[in-house]
């Protein structure tokens, strides 16, 4: 076990390696200069001095080994576009709107996936399992900024029930976190409904019943506890899933999060903020992905790590 | 006694008669023989999903080929006396702000985004059936290399690197579909890895090893094809993802040229237009949905037929 993890670790830490030498040399060879919207108005001497202060002056080589040396200590430096401000607290403050919408999104994928994937494995009715298949397909198929747009064009501006920018009250967090919260919630319910219906059809189900438990006991305190891993499992790609998809969310809802300050920092060409950000939702989906490997293997001995 | 009565039985042609065509194999019990294709296709046609996703892409396909060559409009004629129409009987789904014709727009859309989604399962496939055959196959220590590099790159979310791969390079509809191909090859590598691993422990392996086919060729001409039910489901769900990404590149300001309208640039245009003209911001999405819908239809209905477990 702790063998596994720490190999975990050591395979994540690589991983993170590669990924901050692809983006450095990356963001070093695209077009374009930082610099350049205040070109015209920049003398040489003004602008050479800027150039030497992000140590852009310097040979590439030089600049990654300061790059990796300061990133390894969580600094990226200063942004170029705004000025005066470190990147690590720019995705500090940033985060926290992010943060809360993605924690809300979360909850409701969760609870409501996996109410709808017990339902739909435990009903006899027809049309309500067709209903289930039929969100669960179409929240897998439909990307979410697209729902996006679709909810608010109906709910915003047809009906005008929902607010649909910012996050000032709760109510606005109502669109921006089902758009997040769909592809998840599809997830989910597939996911629970397919290993509920597996579990139930399983020996001890019958050895349960036959020995005189009630059918909800059977159902509840066996069968659906045997069920919920496979949601735990792949929480960790679900994550990765919310984060990719609140880029485009925040941008469309408006809110100052940490996705809209991504696509905004590649159109500056901000490289220590493209840079620290890139790093930053590399980290969280990797320890993502590794604190629920652990967890599964923790919650259910049958998963032999580590062969 | 009896045998003078049997000579006096005279055999006339007129005591028989024809059995009739269809009792001739009443007798043989089995079902028409049919090939593992035509098996599948009788299946498909009862999924009624999946046919209609069929149709509805046959549709499409047809559309966007010949509605951009007959229609009296250019799919980039500027006309600013017709902006911003609701549709009408010259304008179907109406004009944009510009006054171009938004059935034709979406039509030449569909020319961009369908080629990048084909071409880039056509690459995957051919990337994903060296790799993941190579990796397979061969098996050992080549495999654990080659399947811990894709769990490098596969831990990271592609759009990081797709981004970066997009700025490198430009906005080219060559970049595009390099940067998609970049990471969604992995899951072609996967799969065909899965099957060729259980496939080359069969018989028909062994047997074709031993009449001293080449490696090469068993690969390439048993083990990859009898593999071809999973791999053409994988590539069925690769042409929605394909699509799903440009479309998500656009939306974040660095998808393809701005002349060029695929279908997520032309959701990405009428982002702002949702309080002024809702109508604009429905077709692009509801074209994109349905097409992803339709795909994904598709592909689960080859799954079945093919009888794939899924998930």
């Amino acid at each position: 076990m702790i063998k596994y993890i720490v190999k975990r670790i050591l395979v994540g830490i690589l991983t993170l390696f590669i990924l901050a030498t692809i983006t450095f040399f990356g963001v070093h060879y695209m077009p374009g200069n930082p610099f350049e919207q205040d070109n015209k108005r920049m003398t040489q001497a003004q602008y050479d001095s800027l150039n030497a202060k992000f140590g852009l002056d310097q040979p590439l080589g030089t600049q990654y080994v300061m790059f990796l040396k300061s990133a390894v200590k969580g600094d990226f430096g200063e942004s170029i576009f705004k000025k005066g401000r470190q990147v690590s607290e720019i995705i500090k403050t940033e985060f926290v709107p992010t943060a809360k919408l993605g924690a809300v999104a979360f909850v409701v994928a969760i609870v409501v996936g996996m109410t709808l994937g017990i339902v739909g494995a435990l009903t006899k009715r027809k049309w309500l399992n067709s209903i289930i298949t039929f969100i669960a397909s179409i929240g897998v198929s439909i990307p979410s900024f697209l729902f996006a747009m679709i909810m608010m064009v109906l709910f915003g501006v047809t009906w005008k029930i929902l607010p649909v920018s910012g996050l000032d009250k709760p109510i606005n967090y109502v669109l921006p976190a089902s758009a997040l919260a769909l592809n998840n919630l599809s997830m989910v319910t597939r996911l629970t409904r397919q290993s509920l219906r597996d579990e139930l059809h399983k020996d001890y189900i019958t050895l349960g019943k036959s020995k005189g438990l009630s059918d909800r006991r059977v159902t509840v305190k066996h069968a659906l506890k045997n069920a919920l891993l496979p949601v735990i499992t792949h929480a960790g790609p679900m994550f990765a899933n919310a984060i990719t998809g609140s880029l485009v969310i925040e941008s469309l809802f408006t809110i100052h999060g940490i996705g809209k300050e991504f696509s905004s920092s590649i159109t500056n060409r901000d490289y220590p903020l493209v840079m620290g950000l890139t790093i930053f939702f590399g980290v969280l989906v990797i320890v993502m992905n590794l604190v629920s490997d652990i967890t599964s293997a923790l919650v259910d001995p049958r998963i032999k790590l580590g062969k | 006694m009896s045998e003078e009565l049997v000579k006096d039985i005279v055999l006339d042609d007129d005591m028989f008669e024809l059995l009739p065509e269809e009792e001739k194999n009443s007798e043989f019990i089995a079902m028409e023989s049919k090939t593992f294709l035509q098996d599948a296709w009788r299946k498909f046609k009862a999924n009624k999903a999946a046919m209609i996703g069929l149709s509805f892409m046959v549709i499409m396909l047809i559309g966007s080929i010949l509605i951009p060559m007959f229609s009296p409009y250019e799919y980039d004629a500027q006309d600013l006396s017709i902006k911003n129409l609701n549709p009408c009987w010259e304008h179907p789904l109406g004009t944009d702000k510009l006054g171009r014709d938004i059935l034709v727009r979406i039509m030449y859309g569909g020319r961009v985004s369908l080629s990048i989604g084909v071409a880039t399962a056509a690459i995957n496939l051919f990337i994903g059936i060296i790799y993941g055959g190579i990796s397979g196959y061969v098996g050992g220590r080549t495999d654990m290399i080659m399947m811990r590099i894709i769990d490098i790159i596969y831990s990271v979310p592609s759009l990081l690197y797709v981004v970066i791969i997009l700025m490198i390079f430009g906005n080219s509809l060559g970049s595009m579909m390099f940067a998609i191909c970049l990471t969604s090859w992995i899951g072609m590598a996967r799969q065909v890895r899965a099957q060729v691993l259980s496939l080359k422990e069969m018989e028909f392996a062994l047997a074709a090893k031993v009449i001293g086919a080449s490696d090469m060729r068993i690969l390439m001409r048993h083990l990859v094809t009898n593999a071809i039910g999973p791999i053409i489901v994988t590539l069925t769900m690769m042409i929605p993802s394909a699509i799903f990404t440009e479309a998500y590149l656009s939306m974040l300001g660095i998808g393809l040229d701005p002349t060029i309208p695929s279908w997520g640039k032309l959701a990405n245009d009428v982002r702002s237009l949702a309080f002024t003209y809702p109508i604009q911001v429905v077709w692009p999405t509801l074209v994109i949905c349905l097409t992803v819908l339709s795909l994904n239809f598709i592909g689960d209905g080859l799954a079945d037929a093919f009888d794939i477990n899924k998930r």
